[in-house]
């Protein structure tokens, strides 16, 4: 007896939309929070231990968040002007910010009061970060200047001046406790070693420098600047590895996902796009309401927050896949079913007998097995399937057809089933990959209801819209075979040229040959 | 400097209109508008009361307001607060006018004339003006760096003493009439005999707009008052959206604000009720520049340390129109509490033709949001005859306006489009794709293809492609640009080296499609004739139900007199009709009978015709 074979639905991919595992990652967010801020946050670093709190910089004030609360744990206020670029030691014990007037100063995370106050820049001092020894400290400023910083002396250790512009930006080595990178306005990103007086190494990015990072191996080095964002290999002396332009404005802040393996970048133009770092390439993009100043992400890409110009920080958790699974759960059989005696290894003495397995077959397949092509038809036509799956309904429409059925599947309906699949044909005849089956149907619902037309307003109405949706379509495909003729004309010349070319190729190797056999 | 002049000039800059009640009673409001034309309303008619054009209002335009004081009983010199008594109507004369240029000029609205102008005193624009409750002094403070006491008997500059590094942009003199409160980015309270300075304050990180005494008596009633020990006052900032309340201490020892109310954009009009006592909350009316309203209530007691957020907020807004239903939102400029403290004057609208209504306070519904037609109020009537400009004035507007229309002439669309399209097409940005190729103007098409750059095109052919999947409405669009390029970029596409592999999908996109035109025509073409007989069935049927409502109506009477001549059987039948109508209902009024007339001869007609064919 053969056994009876389910309906094939066939998938029909859409050209250009890829879901990647990539997007899947960076879409498993939750709805973002807002919390609004005093001023544009130019700032926002986490703990780098737990429970990972987070230091937000806007206008003059730093403000410290919990992961998960909306109103601000802390407050260091005590600022005359501006803070810039408040910044964890790797403890997660200390925070050194800059200011607006110069100074730079160093707070404990549970006092309130600066611990030190280094002052020595006379502009404002945009950058700071800790070296990893974590007993220093660097700082870059307005006065061109980048200075070292010792913190148990409150000191200065070194100062380097050899940018020519505003220092905006730096970074310090995880591995190397003496190096650390400065970014400046002076569209150069130098490389320094606090073992000497100058710098190591100096990179010429072509724009005024917004951000810089390193790459925890230390040996790639990546800077923003202009709509651009360049890759660096320092071990090869500053090489250029990759240059991204994917931007349409200036691009103001970079960040590396906690693997490594993902390089995020933040820009004027509300985007926060998200590149791999294999291949160099966009795997998806986030997009914001306002300008982007500032971007950071949690330890595990936990949670995504990024500050804009207009005071807004869009804080966005990562969703967690418990709830998801739990409803599904419930409906399949255990996986031990399944698998129940399936990793039996047979031995010598055993009788083998097989047993078919049972497939389970959908509603469709049942009453198609059982010949109610109607009912069938009714079962795809349902609300979930016709909505979310059309593909199926075509499928099973195929189906019928092929088998001749379809017909009598169609034949005999009421005003309100009619209606359904009319609305149905409309929404989805001009689809290609449908069109060949539902133009079949259309047609088959026409000879069969010809007779009764007239009779429902409703009906009336659902045909009137079929009948503008395929004069559109057909309008259209006229558009489109016009196009086609332009095209075929580019085709043409290329190819001629190409025949041409050819042709001359051929000629020459012919006469080498004809030379080398009169030879 | 830019940076100088924003944080300077801040809520005073000329979009932002300077208002001002008067202090007796909130009867009258002070406003300077957009042209330089000084406005007077009577807040209880909301009628233009009188209207000034000072002679140089374009050169020097109004820049603060001041309503000299009422009684010399009175507390605290504030331009806006309540007074006890109206019988001080008559007083309620002069306004103290300052502007871009450091002039002061006094307006006397019993006169509705200038009375005198302060002058030489400030060279630079002034930011604050308050007068003395009691001496009739007038104190000013400018951009450039330096308070001056004025005398206005005499105009003359009584004193005039530096007092900031920066501009001086907020003043208050306290309750007691003996210090003054003056601020730049840190507040400073000098002594009135001595000029030299008693107290800082730092806080604010931008310039102080708004400074204001909240209390005239200490918190401790036991301890012997100096007249200014233990008073809070409260100050606003330029780009800040907090309002920071502060405590004069005896010692020393500076402090931070001792509280703050944080409301959700820049203050750029404060008004609030003096506690006269200890148990007394002050209530507060914060009008942000979002155009939002925000009350608080509060006791003032110590140091808080979080933020107070509002109890109430008021938002005014415009129903939308037919087409959408979602209201407008409208600014509101101004708000002042009555003489009962129980009720607030909104300020709203155009600075022009501002609204002012009268709105009972009830801090438990929070937020509230009125439902106002501004079209329908704004037929107020101007009954005042109003001071003609000069023409050398108007002259002078005239040539500003030419130059805005220069300015703002901005580039043609189509360049900016290209702009844009590149734009989108490097970030993939949806919203600005969107709105490009969504565009159904033909030449702007044209014009846009015409100017993006030739690296942009392959790009945007592969948008496209992806795009003309979809439904035709949207596609039809996309083809419009495809055929645009193709005829514009032809022969840069042709020179490419790769265009097959680049364009074999596109092509083999469109190929797929078209295949089933055959059987679409066919299908269109059965859809027609369906169609078509639908609506001859229609025809026919709308003749058929004529039919049948005429003869419903013809059953009343006798079927047979229809089919005879049709003049006299319409006659007949009406009266006959009428004759019936009246032996049966003879207390119904004619115009039924009349009404039905009418409708038995219309529906007559039809019969007649269809039983014709």
């Amino acid at each position: 007896m053969a056994s009876y074979k389910p309906v094939a639905v066939l998938p029909f991919p859409r050209l250009g939309e890829k879901v990647t595992q990539d997007t899947l990652y960076w879409k498993g967010y939750k709805t973002p929070v807002q919390i609004k801020e005093f001023g544009a946050v130019n700032k926002i670093h986490f703990s780098p231990v737990p429970p990972h709190n987070y230091a937000v910089t806007a206008s003059s004030r730093i403000h410290i968040y919990g992961r998960y609360s909306q109103e601000p744990i802390k407050t260091f206020s005590r600022f005359k002007d501006a803070a810039y670029c408040a910044t964890y030691r790797d403890d997660g014990k200390l925070l050194v910010a800059g200011s607006e007037e110069g100074s730079v100063r160093l707070f404990d995370i549970s006092g309130r009061a600066a611990l030190r106050q280094f002052d020595g820049h006379t502009k404002a001092a945009h950058v700071v970060d800790f070296l990893s020894d974590k007993y220093r400290i660097f700082s870059g400023a307005d006065d061109y200047t980048s200075k070292l910083w010792d913190i148990p002396s409150s000191s200065e250790i070194v100062s380097y001046s050899e940018h020519t512009d505003y220092v905006r930006c730096g970074c310090t080595s995880k591995l190397n406790a003496d190096l650390f990178v400065t970014g400046s306005y002076d569209h150069t990103v130098k490389l320094f070693d606090a073992r000497t007086e100058k710098s190591a190494l100096t990179i010429e990015h072509g724009h005024p420098v917004e951000s810089v990072l390193l790459f925890p191996s230390g040996g790639l080095l990546v800077s923003a600047g202009g709509r651009y964002v360049k890759v660096w290999d320092i071990l090869k002396g500053g090489h250029l590895l990759v240059s991204l332009k994917n931007h349409h404005k200036t691009v103001t802040c970079l960040c590396l996902s906690s693997s490594g393996q993902r390089l995020l970048s933040g820009s004027l133009d509300r985007h926060v796009k998200i590149y791999s770092t294999t291949s160099y390439k966009v795997v998806h993009s986030f997009d914001y309401a306002a300008s982007i100043l500032s971007l950071a992400l949690a330890p595990e890409d936990e949670t995504i927050i990024v500050g804009m110009t207009n005071g807004v920080l869009n804080v966005r958790h990562r969703k967690h896949e418990e709830n998801k699974e739990r409803i599904p759960k419930k409906r399949h059989p255990a996986y031990r079913t399944f698998v129940k005696g399936r990793n039996y290894m047979p031995k010598q003495e055993d009788f083998f007998v097989s047993k078919p397995v049972r497939n389970h077959l959908k509603k469709y397949d049942k009453l198609l097995k059982s010949f109610q092509v109607s009912k069938a038809l009714d079962a795809v036509l349902e609300v979930p399937i016709r909505v979310y799956t059309p593909e199926i309904t075509v499928a099973v429409m195929q189906e019928l057809s092929r088998r001749g059925t379809l017909k009598n599947a169609l034949a005999g309906r009421d005003e309100k089933q009619l209606g359904i699949l009319l609305t149905f044909l409309t929404r989805h005849v001009v689809e290609p990959r449908f069109a060949p089956v539902l133009i079949n149907v259309a047609e088959m619902i026409i000879d069969i209801y010809l007779s009764v037309a007239g009779q429902s307003a409703v009906v009336d109405k659902q045909f009137m819209r079929l009948q503008e949706v395929v004069e559109k379509e057909i309008d259209y495909q006229g558009e489109l075979l016009e196009t086609l003729g332009m095209m075929d004309a580019l085709f043409a010349t290329m190819t001629s040229k190409k025949v041409t070319s050819l042709e001359n190729k051929s000629n020459g190797i012919s006469k080498v040959v004809e030379q080398v056999a009169s030879s | 400097m830019a940076a100088g002049e924003a944080c300077g000039g801040g809520w005073r800059e000329p979009a932002r209109a300077p208002c001002a009640f008067s202090p007796c009673g909130r009867r009258l409001l002070a406003l300077s508008g957009p042209d330089g034309r000084l406005r007077v309303w009577d807040a209880l008619s909301s009628r233009l009361h009188r209207e000034y054009a000072p002679s140089a209002r374009l050169s020097a335009a109004c820049t603060c307001l001041a309503w000299a004081p009422t009684t010399a009983k009175e507390g605290p010199q504030r331009k806006k607060r309540k007074s006890e008594a109206a019988e001080a109507g008559e007083q309620l004369d002069l306004l103290a006018i300052g502007t871009a240029v450091g002039s002061i000029l006094l307006y006397s609205t019993v006169k509705g004339d200038l009375q005198s102008k302060l002058d030489g005193g400030h060279d630079n624009k002034i930011n604050c003006i308050r007068w003395h409750q009691d001496n009739g002094c007038l104190y000013s403070c400018s951009e450039d760096k330096h308070i001056v006491e004025w005398n206005t008997q005499t105009c003359k500059v009584k004193c005039k003493w530096k007092g900031d590094n920066s501009s001086v942009s907020s003043l208050c003199i306290s309750p007691d009439g003996k210090m003054l409160l003056s601020a730049g980015r840190t507040i400073k309270l000098w002594d009135l005999e001595t000029k030299e300075v008693y107290r800082h304050f730092t806080g604010h990180a931008t310039a102080v707009s708004s400074l204001m005494f909240t209390t005239v008596r200490p918190p401790n009633e036991n301890q012997p008052f100096d007249g200014i020990t233990g008073l809070y006052f409260l100050s606003g900032a330029v780009h800040d959206r907090l309002l920071s309340v502060w405590q004069v201490r005896s010692d020393r020892k500076e402090k931070n604000a001792v509280m703050s109310f944080t409301v959700t954009d820049e203050p750029i009009f404060i008004d609030l009720t003096v506690s006269e006592s200890k148990e007394e909350p002050v209530k507060l009316a914060v009008v942000c520049r979002d155009g939002q309203l925000h009350l608080f209530e509060h006791i003032l007691n110590g140091y808080c340390k979080k933020p107070l957020t509002s109890n109430c907020t008021i938002q005014i807004a415009m129903p939308g129109n037919d087409s959408d239903s979602t209201p407008k939102p409208v600014p509101i400029l101004a708000a002042a509490f009555c003489s009962d403290k129980q009720s607030l004057m909104i300020v709203y609208g155009n600075t022009l033709q501002p609204i002012i209504e009268r709105v009972s306070l009830s801090t438990t519904e929070s937020p509230v949001c009125l439902v106002r037609d501004i079209q329908k109020t704004l037929v107020l009537k101007t009954e005042m005859d109003v001071t003609k400009a000069s023409i050398e004035d108007r002259l002078g507007a005239m040539d500003i306006d030419a130059m805005k229309v220069k300015t703002q002439g901005g580039l043609p669309q189509t360049d900016s489009f290209a702009v844009l399209l590149v734009q989108g097409l490097e970030s993939n940005d949806p919203d600005i794709l969107n709105k490009v190729l969504q565009t159904r103007k033909e030449a702007l098409v044209k014009n846009t293809v015409a100017r993006i750059p030739v690296h942009a095109v392959i790009p945007l052919l592969h948008e496209l492609t992806k795009r003309l999947q979809g439904h035709p409405y949207s596609a039809s669009q996309m083809v419009r640009w495809l055929k645009t390029i193709f005829s514009i970029h032809a022969s840069y596409l042709s020179t490419l080296p790769d265009l097959v592999p680049q364009l074999g999908m596109l092509y083999q996109l469109m190929e797929s499609r078209v295949k089933t035109l055959q059987k679409l025509s066919r299908l269109h073409g059965k859809l027609y004739l369906l169609i078509t007989q639908i609506a001859a069935l229609e025809k026919i049927q709308d003749v058929s139900d004529v039919n049948q409502t005429a003869k419903l109506v013809y059953e009343e009477e006798s079927s047979e007199e229809g089919s005879e001549d049709e003049m006299i059987a319409d006659k007949d039948s009406d009266d006959n009709w009428e004759e019936d109508e009246e032996k049966e209902e003879q207390s119904e009024e004619p115009e039924m009978a009349v009404d039905k007339e009418i409708n038995g001869d219309s529906d007559l007609d039809p019969e007649n015709e269809s039983e014709e064919e």
